[in-house]
């Protein structure tokens, strides 16, 4: 499902280059669950941007469903975005001016569908992280827990095929975190492609395979 | 998806309440000063355009008046074929009329040609109507408001009034008053058929008399400048020969209101395109100052919201969508500020009113055009103001919140430029208030050249000679008055009567003023003779053989060496006379004017401006007492006594209201824009809070974190400054030209603009960063 060959990203300034991405190559088929661990600054975030299509490498390929994508404008981007990637971060990212209901929505949205489906969507899917009795809250009223299985809810609305998600459980105590944790599985069970960035074992243990970065560069995989 | 977007912006109005506060007030504020300005400016430019036939509707002008003689409107119709017709008006103040016994004083008078209701369009109420209605001798339509003052609810066709205490005129029609917006209001209007036997056939052929307004309807196509041309050979002709030749030109009517100030004494004060003008920019630049705040703070703002942004554009927003929703956005925030605007102007128009001395309402806005307009012009503003921060704000890259190490520099300095803009515009209305508030002292302080207090004066029919030295002896014996004289014009008047007069030695005769006097007049007014005597009664002589000249008139009539004793032929009237005295040019007519020659000679048969000088200390009562002594002599007349310098005020009531208008809206765009700066300094400060954190760990004082953030905003008012300067100085050096004398336009004056605007921002930005530097700078660590 994806493949990337020699991919890197460079951030140049005037007088220093810095390579955050060096000459990765992987590889990732359609419903597997991959970990990516490493030190901080070691690209892992980078890599997820380049993979979610909110960023471009500056060297290299990368092919999404066999389309080559590294090259694409930012509206191309956007458009192959939409619906078959889903974002989960560490600091859970809602609106704070939206309920949670409005929150989940927002992809559905952009993809232009129509407002009755749109409610039946939203209602299964908030009903399934069992969140459906807060639609109504707004973002603080709600726990750290709740507040993350809203952002999976908006995640997984649109059904995409690829979930990226960058330290999940980063800001949950373990309980929550491992909560998380089993709908992420429970989502790749389904077929869901997941990649996750994480920093903790616990987490990467879920995954079926585990990259670990250093400098820019994989240092090495280990399967599960 | 709109629901959404409105959603969003409605909790991001009300959860940010300082910005939304700053930015709707000033948007209100500036819109409802645009609406205000609107209606007052859509108010002076429908002058006289109400008359159906207003494009082909002309007046006849001589270089510096719109005066003419009897008989131009008739030679001109019958030879020009341009001339469909014409109408000639006759005004008159001070007019006694009266029906059984309610008698007013009618300042509102005028003797017409029928033709003026077939030319002009006024409605008619009652009676015959059109032309026909003027067509009998003694015959007078009057307005509605006249008809109800002299007759209550009762119908006046077929009843008589008496005009100037002996002439009967029936009344035939009665038609809507006059509106607002024409550049003459009468109430009463009689016919011109019978105007020979009413002033006179002498008056009435002569070429001298130019006391008649004179309008044409024109075909639909001609050319003026030939017509113009056409009309100055004929009237040249048949004005008095020896005359200085004069270049006639027509005014279209719907002109006349704005485009007249360089006439002296038109029908009635008419305002002018420059104040037009001013107040159109004053309205616009205001609209700006407030656009402007809007802009700056909802770009500062916009650092909170990029979780927002950046959320939506993951979940596939494209920078379009985005745009999309902040412009809808900004739209929705005009559209409030619109809503509270209309309720200011509900709230200010009464005041505006008083202050403008107009009578708007709401209801010149309603005219589809003008609607169209405004929503337009809130459309418009809203994609502008909403355009750049919708740029802006899509632009972030999503990245951002995915904690990648990007940082992009917003090294864009769109928000200072914008300040920048508005304190050009703040500096260039300082200099402005601060010029105009200087003319205005200028005008009322300066030295006239004769004594204005303590000096009453009034118009009425004295009678004969004899009569009027009675009255002036009854006076003259009480404790109160220490001097009496009548005349045909007095200073706070204009020069308006004119006529020939040619000095010993001189080929030709020059057209010049003629002010018509009696004894004590010069006395009366504390005028001195520069050279010779003034009048005198000791002198019989003076009666009928002596002049006195102004120092203009002695260089204008060509008179060379000691003019005391050379002569002078007069024309008004006809006689040769020796100069006894000259006075010096004392500023007769307002400071708009060069100081006329004047010729002042005794005749007592034209006089009608009654002066008394009071002793200065019970003036309220000694005129009362003098209104008393009057109307026991002459019971039939209505007499008011006005005092002479509460005229002088009335003659520049126009540029005061102008400047307090100004210098509101001055004030008003001072206070939008330090809202705006007070905005934005409170965003840079709590966007500084780190780095002031950081610089007093390290040892910095707290004027020296004051004076960090306000080096930054100085540079832009120096630069605004530099373009602010040329502009204000070109426009008020335009208004000051309508004016014959005026103040200096010093360097001092933009200097102190420039200063207080330093000052201004200075207080504000340090008011706002003193509030920040004073903070623990262990606890603004902490928080970041």
């Amino acid at each position: 499902m994806i493949t990337t060959e020699k991919l890197g990203k460079v951030f140049r300034t005037e007088e220093v280059e810095t390579y955050a991405l060096n000459n990765v190559d992987i590889h990732i088929k359609k419903g597997e669950f991959t970990a990516v661990m490493g030190p901080s600054g070691c690209g892992k975030s980078t890599l997820l941007n380049i993979i979610g299509l909110l960023d471009n490498p500056t060297e290299g390929l990368y092919a999404f469903n066999g389309t080559e994508v590294s090259k694409l404008k930012e509206k191309d981007r956007t458009d192959f975005r939409k619906g078959n990637i889903g974002f989960i971060f560490q600091s859970f990212n809602l609106i704070d001016e939206l309920n949670v209901y409005d929150n989940v929505e927002l992809p559905l949205l952009y993809l232009r569908m129509k407002a009755s489906e749109r409610a039946k969507k939203v209602d299964t899917v908030l009903k399934r992280m069992k969140i459906g009795h807060r639609a109504k809250h707004f973002p603080q009223q709600l726990s750290g827990g709740q507040q993350q299985r809203v952002a999976i809810a908006r995640a997984v609305i649109a059904n995409p095929s690829l979930i990226l998600a960058d330290e999940p459980t980063g800001n949950l105590d373990s309980k929550n975190g491992i909560e998380v944790m089993n709908l992420l599985s429970e989502l790749n069970q389904e077929g869901t492609t997941i990649i996750m960035v994480t920093h903790s074992d616990r987490d990467a243990g879920y995954a079926h395979r585990i990259i670990n970065l250093l400098d820019g560069k994989v240092l090495m995989e280990k399967m599960n | 998806m709109i629901m959404n977007y409105l959603k969003i912006a409605l909790t991001n109005i009300y959860k940010n309440k300082v910005y939304s506060i700053i930015s709707i007030s000033s948007l209100a504020v500036g819109m409802a000063v645009c609406i205000l300005l609107l209606l007052y400016v859509t108010h002076e430019l429908s002058y006289d355009r109400y008359h159906e036939k207003s494009d082909n509707i002309y007046r006849l002008c001589q270089d510096v008046h719109p005066y003419q003689a009897p008989g131009a409107a008739r030679l001109l119709t019958d030879n020009l074929p341009e001339i469909i017709s014409s109408v000639r008006i006759l005004p008159r103040d001070n007019i006694n009329v009266q029906f059984d016994n309610k008698r007013f004083k009618e300042d509102e008078v005028a003797w017409v040609d029928p033709a003026l209701f077939d030319i002009f369009s006024f409605n008619f109420i009652v009676g015959t109507k059109g032309s026909s209605s003027l067509q009998q001798p003694g015959t007078v339509v009057i307005t509605k408001s006249t008809a109800e003052k002299y007759f209550g609810n009762e119908n006046p066709i077929g009843k008589t009034i008496e005009v100037g205490n002996e002439y009967d005129y029936l009344i035939t029609a009665v038609i809507e008053d006059i509106s607002d917006n024409s550049h003459f209001k009468f109430d009463i209007f009689m016919t011109l058929e019978d105007g020979a036997m009413m002033f006179g056939n002498d008056w009435m052929d002569s070429w001298g008399w130019c006391n008649f307004l004179v309008y044409f309807e024109m075909q639909d196509n001609f050319s003026k400048p030939d017509v113009e041309e056409k009309i100055s050979n004929l009237l040249n002709i048949a004005n008095e020969p020896n005359s200085t030749p004069i270049d006639y030109t027509i005014q279209n009517v719907v002109d006349i209101h704005l485009y007249s100030s360089h006439f002296l004494g038109d029908i009635q004060p008419q305002n002018s395109i420059i104040y037009v003008l001013i107040f159109s920019a004053i309205g616009l630049l205001i609209l700006f100052i407030a656009s402007f705040n809007y802009v700056n703070l909802f770009t500062a703002n916009a650092t909170n919201r990029l979780t927002e942004i950046s959320v939506r554009k993951t979940f596939g927003a494209s920078r379009r969508q985005l745009a999309k929703q902040f412009i809808l956005e900004s739209i929705l925030v005009f559209f409030v500020s619109f809503c509270f605007s209309l309720l200011l102007v509900g709230l200010t128009l009464p005041l505006f009113n008083e202050f403008s001395g107009k009578a708007l309402s709401f209801s010149i806005l309603a005219n589809t055009n003008i609607i169209i307009g405004l929503l337009g012009m809130l459309l418009v503003v809203g994609i502008l103001a909403g355009w750049y921060p919708a740029l802006i704000l899509s632009s972030y890259s999503p990245t951002r919140v995915l904690k990648s190490s990007i940082k992009s520099g917003s090294g864009f300095q769109i928000k200072k430029l914008l300040i920048g803009i508005q304190f050009t515009i703040v500096i260039a209305l300082i200099a402005c208030a601060i010029i105009m508030y200087g003319q205005i002292n200028f005008l009322e302080t300066k030295d006239l050249g004769f004594e204005k207090e303590a000096v009453i004066t009034t118009i009425f029919d004295y009678g004969d000679e004899a009569k009027y030295n009675t009255l002036k002896h009854e006076l003259l014996s009480k404790s109160y008055v220490s001097n009496v004289s009548v005349a045909s014009r007095i200073p706070s008047g204009d020069l308006g009567n004119q006529s020939y007069a040619k000095a010993e030695g001189q080929e030709e005769s020059i057209l010049i003023p003629y002010v018509h006097v009696t004894f004590d007049y010069f006395r009366t007014l504390g005028i001195e003779p520069i050279e010779g005597r003034l009048f005198s009664e000791e002198f019989s002589t003076d009666v009928k053989e002596s002049v006195i000249l102004n120092a203009a008139a002695v260089k204008n009539l060509g008179i060379e060496g000691n003019p005391i004793g050379q002569s002078v032929q007069c024309n008004w009237p006809k006689s040769t006379r020796k100069i006894v005295g000259v006075i010096d040019d004392i500023h007769f007519e307002s400071l708009y004017n060069k100081i006329k020659p004047a010729v002042f000679l005794i005749h007592y048969p034209v006089v009608y401006h009654l002066i008394v000088k009071v002793i200065p200390s019970d003036e309220i009562g000694s005129m009362n007492a003098i209104t008393d002594i009057c109307q026991s002599f002459y019971p039939d007349e209505v007499i008011e006594f006005i005092f002479l310098d509460s005229i002088l005020e009335f003659r520049y009531k126009k540029d005061i209201t102008t400047f307090q208008l100004m210098g509101f809206f001055a004030a008003l765009a001072i206070f939008l824009a330090c809202m705006g700066l007070l905005g934005i300094s409170t965003f840079i400060i709590s966007s500084k809070t780190k780095e002031i954190g950081i610089r007093k760990v390290n040892g910095a004082k707290v004027w020296e974190i004051i004076q960090l953030l306000n080096v930054g905003f100085i540079k832009w008012i120096a630069i605004a400054f530099v373009i602010a300067t040329p502009l204000a100085y070109y426009a008020m050096s335009r208004w000051l030209e309508s004016f014959a004398y005026r103040t200096e336009l010093s360097w001092w004056i933009f200097a102190i603009s420039g200063l207080a605007t330093v000052l201004i921002v200075i207080s504000t930005v340090s008011w706002v960063t003193y509030k920040a530097a004073r903070r623990n700078p262990v606890e603004s660590l902490r928080y970041e």
